[in-house]
């Protein structure tokens, strides 16, 4: 039994909020709310929804989540035309992601391997990643444990024109 | 502040207050022996006064009477504590006989002070009262107060006999004295003049108020201080035990002094439609009724009828579809409904003639009630598309427009496969939105039929067996799983019978002793698929002995055996049981009951069920065997016989011991078959009550047909049986209830050997026959629908050299 849970965020007034996926371990059965607080049953156990927790208790274990941050294939200027990815940077707090491309929006396995980042690129040039495609999608993997959050992901392209 | 306890030798001045440690006697109420029935007792009689039998007496036989001079006063010997201003009414009644004026009598009140010294006597005004004639019983009464000294008071009669010589009579004394309140609430005051100390010991402390006692230097006075005690009781309490409480709205029980009735918990106006699609706003509770909004009445969700307050909305009139309502919510203070394919949303108000439709959109639809939420100032919903807002929706008109959730939709859209039902709300402490879809969990494979199972043989080549065989339905072939591997110094010999144990682990044996004093019976485990058995200890080391049949109870923590007895010997036990452990094997064993113990040969032995086991024994030289059941607890062994004269089956009627045949119990325990050689397919009723029943009707007449075991199949639908020689199986349907039905259409397979025994697989799926001469075993497929099946292959040929005389399956 899991659960498939969609979180709409609130962001400023005249922004639009934001999307976060969970997958639970067992079924949403119930929502309540006491205070400040959130509360989920399911099945015979309660539990409360904690902003601060960066683990999920497992069978009476502390056993860390991870989070991924999934941009889809973005065209980065002209559609069709091909572009090269000279680098990017990324911002973020807590603990740094591991980033891959990819390359190919047909096959979403098509994706170049994680290379892990520190929690700011920004200091210094881009990190070089030479990729070339039409579309490009962004794909950050956390390995959890640790809060994070993502402030933004700035690539570099170039688009190859004349190209197929 | 509490009263202090009084305490030996303490100084108490005058005016303290103590309560008794021990509490101070109370008074007596009745005037002992009121009418004289007691005889001469309880009264303080003066000169003149005797106490008589007499049947003139007024009441009873007996009563008193005066025969002297003057005056005399016949006392109550005891003297009843008052207090001043006591009223109380005494009488007697009398009679005085005498002539003139010469005989007369009066009740006294003769009331005492503290010392009980006289102080004044309370009598009728007319002090001499004259009866006249012995018939003439007269009542004399008098009603006084307690003057303020007084503390006693005693009641008494005076007679008077001035002249003449007839006696005067009295009897039957009754009054409505009232003793002074005495124990509780009493407290006292010292009263003497100056301080003094009280005794070692408590005093014998006054019971009236008023009253005063000596205590060494210290008087005390029992006083009482206002006091009000309240006592609280409950005015409804419920019983002892739980009351069988009605199930039906409106039905009463009694439960001691409270009467409970039932309640519905639903609302049962029948104008509420008691639907999920709920949705509370303007002090009214708003429910979808198909097509329609129902709503109650202001602040009363119980009243759905009351006009002009409760009522409904109109809705199925303001959509072009026949969808029924799905939604409801709310939307800055609006009710929004939602069906399949449309949106109202109407002004509510706690009047109904203030609500209005606002709005109304087609083409933009929900039908999962759980996943609307107020957001913020918008209201989330969940359409077919994904996420959606009211706010974004009815201003595109549309719900392909951008919204917030359709950055989410594919996503929303895969979740939302299958029958999972959406669940919503709104976390405001974090400003979240959250939706959840819940998967219904994997629904468990259906484990593979189990094809093969294992089954052991036992036989008369001890070289060969024990055997542990399997048998499978798949490739329709049977053959040797393992073999035996038995330790050393362990002797081989034949295995009469053999029996598994519920958990499969082990499996047991009754063997032929002559070889060894260990191989009368035995034990081995039943280990892995290809790993042959390995024994148990013995338990006993006999010699002189033959086993016969060995049993496992049906939890797995007895056994028992049975045994024939050399009679050059003597008569030894028939039976052994012993308490039995899977890993440890053989525990103590349980005592024999006399009748066992005795015996030559007990043939067969089987539990039926957990509490009966049954005996097969020998009837000695030349007599019928007898068909014995025993009631069995495992904490106790062997207990009562049951009756012997309830249907048990007689022996051959030759009057010989049979020596084919096993006991079977049927699976669901109502019935018991033997085959035995001349009685063929036999059969009676069973209950772990009574015992032994009636035989059932035999199928009909085989000819010239001996059978040598019998089976049940483990669904209690069919038995089976063997065919002694020349046949190998006769099945039958069966039915605890009717006994044998009709025979299956499976051919009677011809033999040349002697049957054995016969055994269904577990399952029910296969059937195993044992014989005296190759093929010692032959395995078939069986269906209780269509009896015997195609016989399986002998894979290993394996060689048993002499007769296979029983089977037994492990079971899963």
């Amino acid at each position: 039994m899991t659960a498939t849970v969609f979180v709409y965020t609130m962001a400023r007034a005249g922004q639009p909020g934001a999307w976060s996926r969970y997958v639970f371990p067992f079924s949403v059965d119930a929502f309540a709310q006491l205070g400040d607080d959130l509360y989920i049953r399911h099945g015979d156990t309660i539990s409360v929804v904690d902003a601060e927790a960066s683990t999920d208790e497992v069978g009476g274990e502390l056993v860390p989540f991870p989070g991924r941050v999934w941009w889809p294939w973005l065209d980065f200027g002209s559609p069709g035309v091909t572009k090269m990815l000279q680098g990017f940077d990324y911002v973020g707090t807590g603990q740094g992601p591991a980033i891959s491309i990819g390359y190919d929006q047909r096959n979403v396995e098509a994706l170049t391997p994680g290379y892990q980042l520190p929690d700011d690129t920004l200091p210094g040039g881009l990190v070089p990643l030479p990729v070339m495609a039409p579309t490009l999608s962004v794909r950050l993997d956390f390995a959890g444990g640790q809060k994070w959050s993502v402030q933004s992901v700035l690539v570099q392209t170039q688009p190859m024109r004349g190209g197929p | 502040m509490t009263t202090p306890v009084w305490q030996p030798g303490k100084l108490y001045p005058p005016g303290a207050l103590v309560v008794p440690r021990t509490q101070p006697s109370s008074s007596q109420q009745a005037i002992a022996n009121p009418g004289f029935e007691e005889g001469d007792t309880g009264w303080s009689k003066p000169a003149g006064w005797t106490i008589i039998q007499n049947p003139q007496a007024y009441q009873g036989d007996w009563f008193a009477r005066y025969s002297g001079t003057g005056e005399g006063s016949l006392g109550s010997g005891t003297e009843f504590a008052v207090t001043p201003g006591q009223t109380i009414t005494l009488s007697a009644y009398y009679r005085a006989p005498g002539e003139g004026d010469g005989a007369g009598g009066r009740v006294l009140l003769a009331w005492l002070d503290a010392s009980k010294n006289p102080i004044s006597i309370s009598a009728p005004a007319a002090n001499f009262h004259r009866t006249g004639h012995y018939d003439n019983w007269r009542l004399s009464s008098i009603t006084a107060s307690a003057p303020a000294a007084a503390r006693f008071v005693r009641p008494a009669f005076s007679a008077t006999i001035n002249n003449g010589s007839f006696p005067v009579d009295v009897d039957s004394f009754s009054w409505n004295y009232a003793p002074p309140v005495t124990g509780g609430g009493l407290q006292y005051k010292a009263v003497q003049s100056a301080a003094g100390y009280s005794n070692t010991s408590e005093p014998a402390w006054p019971g009236v108020l008023g009253e005063t006692v000596i205590d060494n230097e210290v008087t005390w006075e029992a006083v009482r201080l206002s006091r009000v005690v309240w006592e609280a009781r409950p005015l409804l309490k419920s019983g002892a035990t739980e009351p069988a409480w009605p199930a039906a709205p409106g039905a009463r029980v009694a439960d001691h002094t409270i009467s409970w009735e039932a309640v519905s918990r639903r609302v049962e106006d029948p104008n509420c439609p008691n639907s999920k699609v709920t949705c509370i706003v303007a002090s009214k509770v708003f429910k979808a009724d198909r097509d329609i909004v129902r709503f109650s009445a202001t602040a009363n969700p119980l009243d759905w009828t009351t006009g002009r307050d409760a009522g409904y909305l109109p809705t199925g009139l303001q959509q072009a579809n026949a969808n029924d309502m799905a939604v409801l919510n709310q939307y800055r203070g609006n009710l929004v409904a939602f069906n399949a394919s449309s949106f109202q949303m109407w002004q509510v108000d706690p009047d109904p003639a203030a609500m209005a439709i606002l709005d109304q959109m087609d083409g933009i639809g929900s039908s999962w009630q759980r996943a609307a939420q107020p957001v913020g100032g918008e209201l989330f919903y969940m359409s077919q598309q994904g996420v959606r807002t009211v706010g974004i929706a009815n201003a595109a008109s549309n719900l392909a427009a951008g919204d917030v959730g359709s950055a989410i939709d594919e996503l929303v859209r895969d979740a939302m496969a299958g029958e999972v039902r959406p669940l919503s709300t709104y976390y405001p402490g974090a400003g979240q939105y959250w939706l959840a879809f819940s998967q219904p969990p994997e629904p468990e494979p259906e484990p593979d039929p189990i094809t093969r199972w294992r089954f052991v043989a036992a036989g008369e080549s001890g070289d060969s067996c024990p055997v542990v065989l399997y048998a499978d339905s798949a490739s329709k072939t049977w053959g040797v799983d393992a073999a035996p591997e038995w330790q050393e110094g362990f002797t081989y010999a034949a295995q009469y019978d053999i029996a598994v144990s519920p958990s499969g682990k082990a499996f047991i044996y009754a063997g032929d002793g002559w070889r060894g004093a260990d191989t009368l019976l035995g034990a081995a485990r039943i280990n892995g698929t290809g790993l042959p058995p390995t024994r148990y200890q013995n338990p006993i080391n006999l010699t002189g002995y033959k086993g016969q049949d060995c049993a496992f109870h049906p939890d797995g923590n007895v056994v028992a055996f049975s045994f024939h007895h050399q009679a050059a010997q003597g008569p030894g036990q028939g039976v052994r049981a012993y308490a039995w452990d899977d890993v440890t094997g053989f525990g103590a064993q349980y005592p024999t009951p006399d009748a066992l113990a005795s015996v030559y040969t007990v043939r067969n032995i089987k539990f039926a069920g957990a509490s009966a086991l049954i005996v097969q024994r020998d009837g000695g030289p030349n007599a019928a065997d007898v068909f014995e059941a025993y009631r069995w607890d495992t904490a106790a062994g062997f207990g009562a016989k049951f009756s012997e004269d309830a249907g048990a089956p007689a022996n051959n009627s030759n009057g010989a011991p049979s020596t084919a045949g096993k006991i079977v119990v049927s699976p669901t325990g109502g019935a018991v078959a033997i085959a035995a050689r001349d009685r063929l397919c036999y059969a009676l009723r069973w209950s772990g009550a009574t015992g032994f029943g009636a035989p059932y009707d035999p199928p009909g007449p085989i000819d010239g047909v001996e059978f040598a075991a019998a089976a049940f199949s483990p669904s209690g639908r069919a038995i089976v049986f063997v065919g002694y020689y020349g046949t190998v199986a006769h099945c039958y349907r069966w039915d605890d209830g009717a006994g044998f039905g009709e025979q299956y259409d499976a051919p009677i397979l011809p033999s040349t050997s002697i049957g054995q025994s016969v055994s269904f697989s577990p399952d029910g799926s296969m059937i195993a026959f044992t014989f005296n001469n190759y093929p010692y075993v032959r395995v078939f497929a069986w269906d209780d629908a269509t009896g015997l099946g195609e016989e399986f292959a002998d894979a290993d040929d394996y060689y048993f050299g002499q007769n296979v005389y029983d089977t037994a399956w492990v079971p899963a």
